[in-house]
Parts: C-alpha cells; structure tokens; sequence
C-alpha cells in the first residue's frame, strides 16, 4: 500500500519537474538479476527523481557528477554517482529491516513484533555447507542450536535446540509448508525460501506437545510473480577423513613384543605383512548435486517446480547414498477464495556401513593383510598369531550386501476463505507417506576371526508408514486505532500408521558362480516378521497478539492436546504461554540517537512432549514363542516386557527475558536473553533392576525432572570500508543442567559410566581417579590406606610404571567402591562466528563454531593404548612411550593379558572443548555484459572448505560427534567424525 | 450482508473445530494382547508354562555361558581365548562387575526365568481349568524357580528373592544364601506335595519336569547345605523307583539320537529346526550353542579348554578289557588320542579332520592343548554353528548315583551301598569294579570312608567331567574354604594361583544392580 504510494508521488513528482539537462539513464536489478520495477531514483538533494519500469529502466534529466539516491521497500538505499554512462545498479535486500516477516505457526508476523525467541535462519548461509542435508547445513547459523554430523553418506544430523529438553527424543519439532514431518534426508535443501526456529515456550506452544524440543519451521520456495525463471545449482564437494595415527607393522611388533615379554610370554610369531587398513577402507569421498528450479507466476497464481539429484560416495568403502527429489508448488487466487499445493517426491538409495570401519582401524594389526586364499571368502582377518576379533572392514562390505531404498511422497494442499479483510478461515490436509525397501545378502565368507558357520542368508524388509494431518484455522487481523489485534483458533487431527515386514530364507544356491538371493530361491529357514505402530493426536489450539501503538505488546497461546499414546486418563494435556514485550524505542521519550530500535521482552510457557511408541504405557504378553517339547516346538507365551501404565506427559516449562536492539544507524543489532526451563517428568527409557525379569528393553519411565538454564547472546556487526562490505555475527550460548528429580523416586542412578544424582547435571562421570604412575619404589611403599594397610589393585600390589589409582573408600583394595565424580559431559558455552565481505564481484564468508568445558571419555584412546588384547596400538608421540621405553612418560608399563593399567577411569577423560572452522567459502559474481548477452542474469562460481581447522586438545578422531544417549553423553565410542572436504559451486539463473 | 456472512462463517467454523471426536485416540494394539486379558483358560496356562521352559533357550543359561562359569572356573577346565575378558572371567579376574558374557547375563537370564515362573504361579490358580492339569502347570513352575534359584546360590551365594510378578519400580534386596535355599526347599516341597507330576510323560511331553526331577533338585538342594540325610531321601525316590536306570551306551548322554532316555532325569530340549536368534518369537534359535565356542580353533572357537591332569587322570586306570576309558576319548581331544585310542574305529578323525600327532600339528593346534570334545556334534557333522540338536542333561542319574554314595558316606551308612552306587556308574563304562581295578590306590579307596569320599570325587569328575557340577561339587567338598583345598587345586589348575579366599568362591553382583539398589542390595564382600 505504502509503496503504491510512494510510487504514485514519485510518478506525480517526475512529471512535475522540469528537464533541462542531460538524460541520466540506467537500470537496477536485484541480486538474482532480475530486474526492479518502481525503484525510487532520486538526484541527491533535489525532489528530481523517477521511478523504474517494468524492465527495471529508468531515465531522468541531470547533469554529470550527480549522486543519484535509489530506494526500495525492503532493500538497502544505495547512492551513484553519474558520470556520464549508463548506471547497472544492483540492490540488495535490507537485512536491517524490521519488517522482516516471521512464521510463527498458524500465523505469520512481523519480526519487530515478536515476544518470543525466534531465529531465522539465512538460507543463504545454509548454501554455503559442502553437506546435503538440512540438519548438516543449519550447524551454528542460529543460537542455541546445536547440530552434530554423523558423517555417514546417507545419515542425518542430530540437532538439539538449548541443551537437552526431552530425553526420550531430543529432535525438534520440523513443520514443512505446515505439515508435521521430519524432512530427513529425502529432503532437498536447496527448495527452501525460509526457515525460522522457535526456541522457547511462548514461541512453540502453538504446537504444544511435541514442541518441546523446539520447532523448525520450513517454508518451500514458491513462484514469484514475474517471467519464469530457471535457476541452476551445481556442487561437487570432495571429503576425506581424519585418520587415527596407528603404528605400522614394525612399530606394532616392538610394541607388541614389549608387551608380552612383560607378561612373562613369547612374543608372536608375527606375520610378515604392513597393511595400512585406513589406506585400504578409506578414499576420497565426492558428492554430487544438481539441482534446477523453475518458478514464476502472475497476478493469480504462482508455481515452483524443482528437480534435484545428490550422490554421496562416502568416505568409507561400502557406503553411497542417491537422492532424487523433485517438487512442485502451486498456488492460486480467486476472489476471496486462494489454495495452494506444496508436493514433494523424492528416492533415496542408500548402501549403508556394516561395520564401524573407525572401531577396526584401532583393532585391526597391520600384520594382517587384506586378502588371505586360506580362508573361506578369501579375506584376511584375526588368527592365532594376530589375535583380533575386528572386522576386516573390506570382507564385510563385499560378503554383506545392503541396499535401502525410500520412496517419500509429502505435501499438503491448502484452501484459504477471506469472506473479510480481516478474517479467514484455512483448510489445510497434508500426508507424508514413506516406502522403504531393505535387501540384505550374506554369501558364504568370513570376515572376522572365529565366525560360526552360517548358510547363504537373504533378508527383504518392506515398511510402510502414512501420517495424515488435517487442519482447520481460522485467523483474524485488524487494527482497531492504535490497538492491533491478530489471533488465530484451530483444530488439527493427527494420524500415524506404519507397518513392518519382513521375511528372509536360509541355504540359497549358486548358478554360474553368482548367487540366487531372492527370497523364492532359499532352500530352508523361511521365517517373517509383521508389526504394526499406529497412533493419533488431536489438538483445540488458539494464540491471541495484541499490541498497542506497535509499543506494548501482549501474546496469549493455548493448545489442549490429546494423545493416544497414553492411557486414557493421562491422555490430554493443556500446554498455555503469555508473552509480553515493550519496544522502548517507540516511546515518545525515548530520544537516543544512536539507537535504532530496542525493544524488552518476557514470556512464560508450558510445552509437552509424548514422543514415545504408540503402546508404550499397555503391558502385554507375547503368545508367539516356543519351546521344545516332546521333540516338536511347542507354542509358548509370557509377558516378556514390564511397562508403565501411568504414563503421563513430559512437559517443559520455560521463561525467557531479553531484549533486541539495534544500534548505531543499524550497523549493529544484539539479542541477549536468559532462559530458565524445567523438565518435569521427562519421558525416557529407564533401565530398571535387572531382577524384575524384564527383557527387550527398558521401560519408557517418567524418568527425571530437570533444569535447563543459560543465556544467549547474538550480535551483528556491518559496515563498509572503502569498496569492501563486511558483517561478522557471533553467537553465544551458554547452558547448564541439573537434575531435580528421577525416576522410580530415585535420588541417585546408576548408568555405565555415568552417575546422575538430584541437583547435579546428568550424567555425570563417575570413574576411578588416578594419580599418575609409580615411579620409585617409594611411591609404591607409601600406596597404603590411612592406617598403613597396603592398597591391592586386582588383589595384587603395584610395580614401577603401574597406574596410581586413588582408594576412595580407604579399604586396602581398588574396587567399584573407589568410584568417584571426575567429569561432565555437557559444554558450558556454545560459540559461533560469522564473518562475512564482499568487494567488488568477489564475496568472502567464513563460520566457526566451537563447544568449551565438557570433557569427552575417549574409548578409541582406551583401545588403542590397551595392551590387555592384541589391537594395533595409537603410535606414541615423542615423550609418550610407554614406562618401560620412557621411564618418564605418562603412559604406564604395558603388559598382555593384564588389565590392571586400563581400567575404565579419568586417564580416559579429556577436555572436549574446541573451536573450529566450520566453513570458509570464496565467491565470484558475474556483471560482465557478455554474461548478459548469453541470456543469464546471474552466474555465481564459488570454492569453500569445510572443517579445515580443528583447534582442540581432545586426542579423539573429532571432538564433535553425535551420541544420543543421555545417560551415556560424552562417550566417544569410535564415534564417526566429521570429514573435511572441499567444495567447488555455480549458481546461475535465467 | 456482511454481517450474515460474519455469522455463517463463524457458525461453519465453530462446526468444524469440534468435529474431532475423542475416540478417535483409542487405537487397539494390533501386535501383541493385553496382559489384563490373558490367564483365562487351560490353554493359556500350558503355553504360559511353556514359556517359562522357553526361558532356558537364552545365552545367559547351559545353552552358552553358564558353561563357562561352572567347567572352566572350575579345575576342569581353562580359556585362552583371545577374548581376554572373557577369560579373565574363568580365572578369578573380576575387574568390571558388569561384564556382560561373565555376570550380568546370567543374573539377567536367571530371573526373566523367575519371573515367569512367576507369571505362572500369580496367574494360573485363579484360571478355571480341571484341577489336576493345574497342579502339574504349577508344579512345574516350582521347579524351574527353583532351578534358577539354584544357580544364583551357585554363583553369587545370595540374591534378591522375587516370588511374585513385580513392578517396574521394584529395588532389589539382599536375601542371604539361606534364605533362597530355604525358597528353593519349599518350592520344591510344594511341588512334591502336589503329587501331580508322573515319574515319566508319554513322548508328546517328553522334556517335562517329571516327579523324578522334583526329588532330584531338591536332593541336589540340600546337599549343598550338607543336609545329607534329608538329600539320601530325595535320591532315594529315584533310586527305588524302577523308572530311571543308567543307558548302556554311555554317548546316548551326549547325542541327539537317544534323548530323553532312561538315564535323563531332567534335560534342555535342544532343537536346530530353527536358525534364528533367541529373542521372543516364533522363530527364535532353540540350539545349543556351546559346542561352537568349545571346539577346536578352525571349527569352533576354542574359547574354553580342558585341564590336562583330567587326561592324566583317566589314563592311570584300564578298562576291565584292558583298554583305556572311551570316557575319555569322547570327553577330551589331546594330541595323542589317536594313539591311547588306536582301537576306536576311525579314532584319527574329527569333523573329517585328521587328528592324528601329525594331523594335529598341521592344524596349527599347540601340543599342550586339550579341546572339550563331550556334547561336541562331530559324530554325525564336521562342523559346528549355534543350532547343535543335542540335548544337554542339566541331571542324569549317574549323576544322581553319585550324590546318593556321596550321603551316604557323608551320614555314615554302609560303606558297601556307597561302593555299589560308585561300582555301577563305573562299570557302566566299562570299568572295573573299585574292588578289581588295575591301580592299587584305587583298589584301596574301598578300605575308608575318607579314601572312598576322596576317590568318589575323581569319579564324578570322570563321570560328569564339562557337565556343570564341578563348581557345586568343589564347594560342597569344601575345596574353596581353606588354602589346603586352594593348593590341592592349584596343582591341576593354575587359574587357581589368582583365588583369593572368601572372595572368588562367588561372583560379585551385578555392579548396576548394586548401584541402583540404593544401598538395599550389596555387593559380596571384598568386591
């Protein structure tokens, strides 16, 4: 409305003003190159001025060495002077804009009027990750948001938002075009136009249950009004690994023999291979991924139709992943009456690991070689004088073969009713529907040391699963003078079935040297699987916002949720929030120039969370096993699984205070804001006594309330020096949990390694501490307890060079009872930075992000310095050797078959803390005319990296990796790192 | 107009918003039934006792790892397996109390098998059923309770006592030794009681508990706690009775190919028709599986081994034919067998291998090595796998045989009665009576008491040797009490140079069970 306005005067004003001089002429585009029209161009400091045509062109009398000022809604002013050529001006949209809109769920409003905490993310920025997946991409674009890769081809992120809200599933809530679905790794991310991130309560109770780990809300791209426009993005990126430094043949043996002279044996009789097996199992991983868009649209409607395809050859040998996705979105507009249709289909085809390659690189000897005639399948593994149980990572790929297919099918069609301008009602139907496909193979061949006999064996999974929302809404806009009310009312009804099959055969035979592996050819065995997960949710929700001179703010939410995976009496859950918000900088006497906008705000919510299985709270008994009597199988039944009827919902209660501001003529903008959350009765799986009988698993429990605290911290910086642009944007983090309750009225548990007890954080370490070595016979003598009783370590007393493990309860003998509190898995503080500049054609952007003070009980260093079994060993650096090379080292005597030096304790703990260079990326835009003259409005080539620079003290493969147990956080158990790679990209429209 | 349009509009919409129906949140689970709904009929009652017979196809049990716990802790046997945890638990080096393979498996295995147990015993007294069909389902209960029971006494000499079906928030606590024998007593006493069960199923049922096994278990029972009169008791049920008898040929104990015979007073009913793992369905594994792990390396895993002084043992004395123990040739393979053995038809081969001194040395086995070769599958397969058909007789009447001479010169009866017991197991195998034997020191035992005790030991081992009596018997002689009966140990075994006194006769609890017991369950002491 405004802008027609401005138009309107503008046309008005350029008729009105007399020409008298040269013709300045010229043409603005925006940044994909399309061009402009009704951009305001004004003769700096006259009322002489136009505005753009259709084609973005304009033409105005002035003289030479006029600045002329050009000006659009939404993108930033930019200033020219005329030197007598035509003037290509280029304008980029106005980050500093208030008026940005947010999704906020069911409604939509302006970011200025938010009292939540909300990130947007920059979809731009998400280009510029060398992965391919959204989950991988979103890593430190927005606070509080903690994504972790697992580097798998074919595998997603984890992603956690402030800390850990629900143990039982810590992913956040994903809404794709107002469809509940986790997009996964199906999903192309180069299809997003925006993607904002509800943080805290207020935010989030629109979706009430489920949201309490936050909520990720997507919206696809659609049609702009204008002519179709093709764009075209090209990525190959090229990965490699970190690799352990492992010793190679000859350091093992000398190693090795060290080890069994010190227990009183023979040294191996060690075969005479080197086989470096990261050389053998490793390669250059190269993805590949193209996509292509067309988008367009008029006056009534709009489309978006994309195609894409990734290859992943992952950086293990064995694992690829292919996705095909392709997308169409429509939408049109007649009289009140507007709809719309996102759909997206996409196959993905996977290969997955068979085994942990990282786990057999430590275990795995290089006297081992990769091929061996002598045993059956013809691979080399473990053996008499190579004792190891490892996998060869080689033999098992090829001797075990899996391919996984998923064809995906989502999207949601919508219809909108607006009998007034300032109410409408929304229909909105959508359904994700899964097939997955699973063909596994194992031939005759063995790949580890002492494998049992097993026949040619097939396996076929078939799983399919259909979530069906339905959602009516009806929404309300309109300002009332100085008061503005918005609010929306709605139900949605949600419904999930998923059913499993499976089926496989024993003894399949072999024809020309290749395998039959159909089911149909399998001689014996025939065995199935059938079950069935179904559940459903319906929800009443409301928000009402309110505010008053675009000054005070107020925002009312309700959502009333019900559940069929409870029992009937715990079923419904009422999740409310308030949020108010005062935007100082709106008042009259608010009158401090260098600030732009400040506005304080509060909110207090209540979420939930039932992410269990559909029937987790009903306890049953399976009547489909069997024993043998009388020679025959017999059918038998029992309850094999103990449950917890009295389920109920977990929920989150969470306040936040902070404020936004934006300072010195919007160059720089903070966010800060505190948050407090309570976890009450957390729902999880929680092992119980094992004496109970129970088996397959434990319970789901309401198993531990906790508190989640922290603050964060966003500000952003741009300005211009010279030519060069520049913005840097740091994000900070910091959170603390403490557990205020447990399960089953525990005031302390037990889990591992771990121990979480009331009022600490969860999860905490709880080993044997140590106290360096012994290095002189006195230190030995001195090892008693109080009363001078001689301390035993596995009943024995220490010699020089053994581990000084301290004897916690003082009685004489290092046991279970000498465990103590030694580390904590959780960072304090989450950073990122963002620097990005641009000069000339050339843009420049590099992202670092790091976690600092949890520690990190490091299982591959454990393994690889355990002499105990026969492994390969992590080469010692200079002044690490063992005691009895180095007297002076950290690292004890080694000894075979003695355990004493390895005991689970805090050697194995170390600082996880580290900060790394995420991405750092180079870019070329071309202007030149010749890239107009072929028809392209934009070509943009660029180079990034990513995790080139690591900085930690962890000796670990990759500080950051992903484990999702919470009773179990900071163990890196062969973990798989993040890659480095390298990307090389080209975007280009026409 | 527009205010008519307001009201439709506002009238549809509030339709709409209440259209959900609530029921539509009550979702049936299609897979499995409720709990609630179950123990109604006769029919649920066998399956459910199935079921607790069904608890014993799981690795915690004979099936794999309690072998490992009862032969090659004992001085029977040894492991050098490469797994060095998993021979650090043959060997008194208990350093994680929650090794897996070692500890917690069994105690896991253990009581989902009482709590089945304990399903049936809660739930079927009240199911309307003919009484006497009911009787025998509970009997049979009892006495798996009790069996499992037993080898928590066994292993960790106490326990937490679950009799009835607990819920998820149960806290495990201490009940003394005493007090789960005392469990053990009186389910077993219950049972007998019941006078349900016959001393012999007809074939359909064959692999039941049978009277037979009530008497035994609870006569294994007392001994234990040296209440020897009251065990003399119990074996005598089986002894008079004329439905048990020792098999002619002494393999049909170890073969698939006459089970359930005479001699089998309760045994696991392996089956391989099945190739799946053991979870809970249909199509899980019923197979014995130990025979992998304990047979030579290129078959199997050779996780466990024999002790040499056993081999020494049996070839001290000659069959009355003049030839050495056949016990002994299908108990133990050692270099050599080929030799002591060159009678035996087609001696030199194993799994179609040859095992001749010098077949043996070019399979790279070591020359000292004796591999475990009872209930091995080799007489009718060369190789092994997870899914071997045979059964493994948890008792068998050479067994019970045995235990009776045992009370008996325990409670001071006739020396002659004992000697008659010991006299038919030996001559079962082809043996000498005591009296006749080729070695003097044997001939002699008959002349004590003390001597007949000391050499009715060596004859169980001989008899029963990888059975898993030995650890019962060596703590029942009192070997594991003093440093005298540690040295007489150490000799045939050197595993036995790690024993600490009052500490490695048990294993320690579950560490995580300790944990979470808060402070109820405690562990064993010097642990």
């Amino acid at each position: 409305m405004m802008k027609k306005f401005l138009f309107l005067i503008l046309v008005l004003c350029a008729f009105t003003i007399q020409a008298q001089q040269v013709s300045i002429t010229g043409s603005v585009n925006d940044t994909d190159g399309f061009p402009l029209i009704g951009v305001n161009v004004v003769v700096k400091g006259t009322l002489n001025g136009t505005v753009t045509d259709l084609d973005g062109r304009f033409t105005l009398e002035g003289e030479n060495g006029q600045t002329l000022v050009f000006s659009y809604v939404g993108m930033n002013t930019i200033e020219r002077v005329f030197n007598g050529t035509p003037l290509h001006v280029v304008m980029t949209d106005d980050d500093k804009t208030l008026e940005e809109v947010v999704v906020i769920g069911y409604q939509t409003v302006k970011k200025a009027d938010l009292t939540g905490a909300v990130s947007v993310v920059d979809a731009n920025q998400m280009k510029k990750s060398a992965s391919s997946t959204i989950g991988n991409q979103l890593q430190g674009l927005a606070t509080g948001v903690n994504v972790r890769s697992t580097g798998r081809a074919g595998a997603d992120a984890a992603i956690e938002i402030r800390g850990v809200g629900t143990l039982s599933d810590t992913k956040p809530l994903w809404i794709v075009d107002g469809m509940i679905m986790d997009p996964g790794v199906n999903f192309n991310p180069a299809d997003i136009e925006s993607m904002q991130i509800l943080k805290d309560a207020s935010a989030a109770a629109i979706y009430g249950s489920r949201a309490a780990n936050g909520v990720i809300i997507i919206t696809t791209k659609r049609g702009k009004s204008g002519p179709m426009r093709v764009s075209v993005n090209v990525k190959e990126t090229f990965e490699w690994s970190p690799r352990f430094d492992l010793m190679d043949a000859s350091e093992y043996k000398y190693y090795s023999d060290i080890a069994y002279k010190e227990a009183g044996r023979n040294p191996l009789n060690h075969p005479n291979y080197d086989t470096n097996w990261q050389d053998e199992v490793l390669r250059t991983g190269i993805i590949q991924d193209y996509n292509v868009a067309l988008s367009g649209g008029g006056e009534s409607g709009g489309y978006y139709v994309s195609g894409g395809y990734n290859k992943n050859k992952g950086v293990s040998y064995g694992n690829e992943f292919e996705r095909f996705s392709f997308r169409v979105n429509t939408e049109g507009k007649r009289g009140m009456f507007s709809f719309g249709e996102n759909l997206s289909y996409s196959v993905t085809n996977t290969d997955p690991l068979q085994t942990n390659p990282y786990n057999d690189f430590v275990r795995l000897m290089p006297t081992i070689s990769v091929y061996d005639e002598n045993n059956p399948g013809g691979y080399g593994y473990g053996h008499a004088t190579a004792d190891t149980y490892a996998v060869n990572p080689i033999a098992r790929e090829n001797l075990e073969r899996q391919e996984e297919k998923l064809h995906r099918i989502n999207g949601s069609v919508w219809l909108q009713f607006k009998p007034l301008p300032y109410i409408s009602y929304k229909l909105n139907a959508g359904i994700d529907y899964h097939f997955f496909g699973k063909s596994w193979f194992r031939g005759e061949g063995n790949w580890t040391q002492n494998q049992e006999y097993r026949a040619p064996e097939s396996q076929k999974e078939r799983t399919d699963s259909l979530t069906e929302l339905i959602e009516h809404t009806i929404n309300f806009d309109k300002d009332f003078g100085k008061h503005h009310i918005d609010a929306v009312i709605g139900t949605t009804y949600q419904h999930y079935k998923r059913e499993f099959l499976w089926a496989s055969r024993l003894n399949f035979p072999m024809f020309n040297g290749e395998y039959l592996t159909v089911l149909d050819a399998g001689q014996s065995n025939m065995q199935n699987a059938n079950n069935i997960q179904e559940n459903a949710m319906i929800s009443y929700l409301g928000r009402l916002n309110y505010n008053y001179d675009n000054k005070y703010y107020f925002s009312a939410t309700f959502r009333r949720d019900g559940t069929s995976r409870l029992a009937k009496d715990n079923r419904w859950g009422t999740f409310p929030s308030f949020s108010a918000a005062w935007r100082i900088s709106q008042e009259q006497f608010f009158n401090v120039e260098w600030v732009n906008d400040l506005k304080l705000r509060g909110n207090w919510g209540k979420l939930g969370n039932a992410a269990i299985d559909s029937w987790d709270y009903l306890s049953t008994v399976n009547t489909s096993m069997i024993t043998v009597i009388g020679g025959n199988l017999q059918p038998a039944s029992a309850q094999v699984r103990l449950k917890n009827y009295d389920l109920r919902w977990e929920t989150k209660e969470t306040t936040n205070v902070g404020f936004d501001a934006v300072f010195l003529d919007y160059r720089l903008n903070v966010s800060a804001e505190y948050y407090v959350s309570k976890s009450k009765d957390v729902l999880t799986d929680m092992p119980i006594a094992i004496s109970t009988g129970n088996q397959e698993g434990a319970p789901k429990a309401n198993a531990a309330s906790l508190k989640n605290s922290g603050f964060e911290f966003t500000a952003g910086w741009k300005d211009k020096v010279g030519e060069v642009n520049y913005g840097v944007i740091a994000n900070v983090t910091t959170l603390k949990n403490k557990v205020l309750d447990l399960g089953y009225g525990k005031d302390v548990y037990y889990s591992g390694l771990t121990k979480s007890e009331i009022g600490n954080p969860l999860s905490m370490y709880y080993l044997l501490k140590t106290d360096g070595l012994f290095r002189t016979q006195a230190d030995i003598d001195n090892y008693v307890t109080s009363n001078g009783t001689p301390i035993l370590i596995d009943e024995r007393r220490p010699q020089l060079g053994d581990v000084r493990y301290i004897d916690t309860d003082d009685d004489g003998n290092i046991t279970s009872n000498d465990r103590q509190i030694v580390g904590n898995p959780w960072a304090d503080v989450q950073l990122s930075l963002m620097f990005n500049a641009e000069w000339k054609n050339f843009d420049f952007s590099m992202m670092w992000y790091g976690q600092f003070g949890n520690d990190i009980y490091n299982v591959p260093l454990w393994q690889g310095r355990y002499y105990a079994d026969d492994s390969n060993y992590i080469r010692y650096k200079k002044g690490e050797e063992p005691y009895q090379v180095n007297p002076n080292s950290d690292t004890p005597r080694i000894i075979k078959a003695d355990g004493r030096n390895a005991k689970e304790s805090d050697r194995f703990l170390e600082n996880g803390s580290f900060f790394r260079m995420k991405n750092i990326q180079v870019g070329y835009n071309f202007t030149q005319p010749f890239i107009r003259n072929l028809g392209i409005q934009n070509l943009r080539i660029y180079a990034a990296g990513n995790n080139l620079i690591t900085i930690t003290k962890y000796r670990g493969l990759d500080p950051d990796f992903v484990r999702t147990d919470v009773w179990d956080r900071g163990t890196d158990s062969f973990e798989f790192p993040n890659m480095r790679s390298f990307m090389v990209g080209l975007d280009l429209t026409f | 107009m527009k205010k008519i349009y307001l009201n439709t509009f506002i009238v549809a919409a509030v339709a709409f918003l209440s259209s959900c129906s609530a029921s539509l949140l009550d979702i049936e689970n299609p897979n499995q039934g409720n709990v609630d709904l179950y123990w109604q009929t006769a029919t649920d009652a066998q399956h459910g006792i199935n079921g607790c017979y069904s608890a014993l196809y799981k690795e915690g049990t004979w099936m794999r790892w309690l072998s490992f716990r009862y032969d090659l802790t004992s001085d029977e046997g040894h492991s050098t397996s490469p797994w060095m945890e998993l021979g650090q638990w043959t060997r008194f080096e208990y350093n994680n109390y929650n090794f897996w393979e070692g500890n917690n498996i069994h105690w896991e295995h253990f009581y989902m098998g009482i709590f089945r147990c304990n399903q049936v015993l809660d739930n079927v007294p009240g199911i309307d059923m003919d009484e006497d069909e009911k009787k025998q389902v509970l009997a049979q209960a009892y006495f798996l309770r009790a069996l499992w029971y037993f080898q928590i006494n066994l292993l960790w000499e106490k326990g937490t006592l679950v009799t009835s079906v607990q819920d998820t928030g149960y806290t495990p606590e201490n009940a003394s030794e005493e007090q789960i024998w005392g469990q053990i007593e009186k389910d077993l006493t219950t049972a007998i009681q019941m006078n349900a069960l016959p001393d012999r199923w007809n074939d359909a049922n064959a692999g039941r508990v049978t009277a037979g096994a009530l008497h035994a278990l609870l006569g294994k029972a007392y001994m234990q706690q040296g209440k020897f009169a009251e065990a003399k008791t119990e074996f005598n049920y089986l002894i008079s009775s004329n439905q048990w008898d020792l098999v002619p040929n002494w393999m049909d104990n170890f073969t698939h190919l006459n089970e359930n015979n005479m001699e089998g007073v309760f045994e696991i009913q392996f089956d391989d028709t099945n190739k799946g793992d053991t979870g809970n369905e249909l199509s899980m594994a019923t197979g014995f599986q130990r025979t992998q792990f304990y047979a030579p390396a290129g078959i199997g895993w050779a996780d466990g081994k024999a002790r040499r002084w056993l081999v020494d043992e049996y070839l001290k004395e000659k069959r009355a034919d003049g030839t050495n123990d056949l016990r002994l040739f299908n108990s133990i393979l050692y270099r050599g067998v080929t030799e002591d053995f060159s009678d035996v038809t087609d001696s030199e081969l194993y799994y179609n291998r040859i095992i001749t001194p010098a077949g043996w040395d070019a399979l790279e086995w070591a020359a000292e090595d004796c591999f475990i070769r009872k209930y091995n599958t080799s007489y009718y397969r060369d190789y092994e796998d997870y899914f071997a058909p045979n059964n493994y007789r948890i008792i068998r009447y050479a067994d019970i045989l045995l235990n009776q001479a045992e009370c008996i010169l325990e409670t001071n009866g006739d020396i002659n009665d004992a000697i008659a017991l010991i006299d038919q197991v030996r001559t079962r195998a082809g043996m000498t009576k005591l009296a006749d034997s080729n070695v003097a020191a044997i001939r002699n035992s008959i002349q004590s008491r003390d001597a007949l005790l000391k050499r009715m030991q060596m004859e169980r081992t001989l008899e029963l040797c990888f059975e898993g009596w030995r650890w019962a018997d060596l703590k029942r002689w009192g070997l594991l009490d003093t440093q005298d009966g540690i040295n007489e140990l150490k000799e045939r075994d050197p595993d036995f140079n790690n024993f600490v006194l009052d500490k490695h006769r048990r294993l320690p609890i579950p560490q995580i069970e300790v944990d979470n017991s808060a402070g109820k369950l405690t562990q064993n002491p010097r642990y």
